[in-house]
């Protein structure tokens, strides 16, 4: 499989299945193939969704146990990013109470994620502040935002895995993106006398 | 840090150990599916091996079987939401699983209410009313548990951020479904016996299955 950006989405779902489908019958390969091609992109959503880099790789290495384990729970008309990605999540919310500490981490304002940036703001400032400013954004719409802007699942999708509404999760992208504006917004301005 | 790209030995190590093939399950409503003919079994037995309530004929074949009819179908439907919260990506809005809470319990008191009107029966003078509670309560229970044993071997496999919610949610649709049966060989429609005894019954199953729930997923932490 092509571990490019190079296929359309509709393709690399079609072949993501495939694999999934192989390592359900016992193929390593099909499993290293799945691993090459979605790690990457998990790291970056378990250190987001963890603020904390030591614990995320952990953490994904943890998903990919469970994903092991829950294999046959796949079913092959699922979509594999969202149900990967979903289980991911599962396990950050089991593991470590995640939504509390993302609460206080928010607050507290720590290690800012190395999350790409959201396209729909690249051009208003530099990628550290972007980072900064979507890390002051509330959990939820930061979640949903960059779940949509950054790894580009629809909302239906980003619904089924945050447990709301395609409406709420929209919403909360759109809350968020506008949220992220208005602070970039002002950081151009600069700071008010 | 670790690669990006290759799996870590300990990670292939672990995979490779346990790598037999294993076959996809089914989709949610699949599984509610799957739980028809049990919930139908249940149903069907319990009038069978102890009798249809003696005043069936006055609360007539709607209310009797179509209503329990109904009520079979909500716990079935509170069964395929367990199974949603348990798969990655799957998940409904939590005010969706709410109102689903918040219908059964709805049900239970139209039900009795509807029940009630049609044919109004007490204890009988001279038997205890506790007695009778006791075994329609306990009865209620030990009715509920072949399908609660399915729903939650089903929910064995999963990964629920939420393991209480999904526990109470097949609990409860186990237990509506048992109690669905129930209601069509208890011949006492008061609603103190039914909605202590009755709705005790299916209120315990599913906090017992929401804790039993918890600490399984607690402990495979």
């Amino acid at each position: 499989m092509d571990r490019g950006r190079n296929l359309s989405p509709d393709r690399e779902d079609a072949a993501l299945r495939d694999l999934m489908v192989a390592y359900q019958g016992g193929s390593l390969d099909a499993f290293r193939e799945l691993y090459a091609h979605l790690a990457p992109d998990l790291r970056r959503y378990v250190r987001f969704l963890t603020r904390a880099s030591d614990a995320a790789d952990d953490l994904v290495q943890e998903a990919f146990l469970q994903i092991h384990r829950s294999r046959a729970a796949y079913n092959p008309v699922y979509a594999v990013r969202p149900w990967v990605f979903g289980l991911a999540r599962n396990v950050c919310l089991m593991n470590r109470r995640a939504t509390r500490r993302w609460a206080t981490v928010h607050a507290a304002g720590v290690e800012v994620p190395d999350v790409p940036v959201p396209a729909a703001v690249e051009q208003l400032a530099a990628a550290d502040e972007i980072r900064r400013c979507l890390a002051e954004l509330p959990a939820d719409q930061a979640e949903a935002l960059t779940l949509h802007h950054v790894w580009g699942f629809r909302f239906d999708e980003i619904a089924g895995m945050l447990g709301v509404s395609a409406v709420a999760a929209r919403a909360r992208a759109s809350r968020g993106i506008a949220q992220l504006r208005a602070k970039l917004e002002r950081l151009k301005k600069g700071p008010v006398p | 840090m670790i690669n990006d790209s290759t799996p870590p030995d300990a990670l292939l190590a672990e995979v490779s150990r346990d790598l037999h093939s294993v076959r996809p399950w089914p989709t949610p409503w699949r599984q509610a599916l799957w739980s028809t003919p049990l919930a139908i079994t249940v149903i069907v037995a319990l009038p069978l091996l102890v009798g249809l309530r003696q005043d069936a004929g006055a609360i007539g074949p709607l209310v009797a079987w179509g209503v329990s009819l109904v009520q079979v179908a909500m716990g079935l439907i509170l069964i395929w939401m367990a199974s949603r919260e348990g798969t990655p990506a799957r998940r409904l809005p939590g005010n969706v699983t709410r109102a689903a809470i918040a219908a059964a319990g709805l049900m239970v008191l139209a039900v009795s209410y509807v029940t009630f009107s049609r044919s109004p029966t007490h204890v009988p003078h001279g038997t205890s009313a506790w007695l009778v509670g006791t075994i329609c309560y306990v009865g209620g229970i030990l009715a509920s548990a072949p399908l609660f044993v399915l729903a939650a071997w089903f929910h064995s496999r999963y990964v629920s951020p939420r393991p209480a919610l999904a526990g109470a949610l097949y609990g409860a649709g186990a237990a509506l479904t048992a109690n669905a049966g129930w209601r069509l060989i208890c011949p006492i429609s008061t609603p103190w016996h039914v909605l202590t005894a009755h709705g005790g019954s299916a209120i315990s199953v599913a906090v017992v299955s929401a804790l039993l729930a918890h600490l399984v997923a607690k402990r495979v932490r």
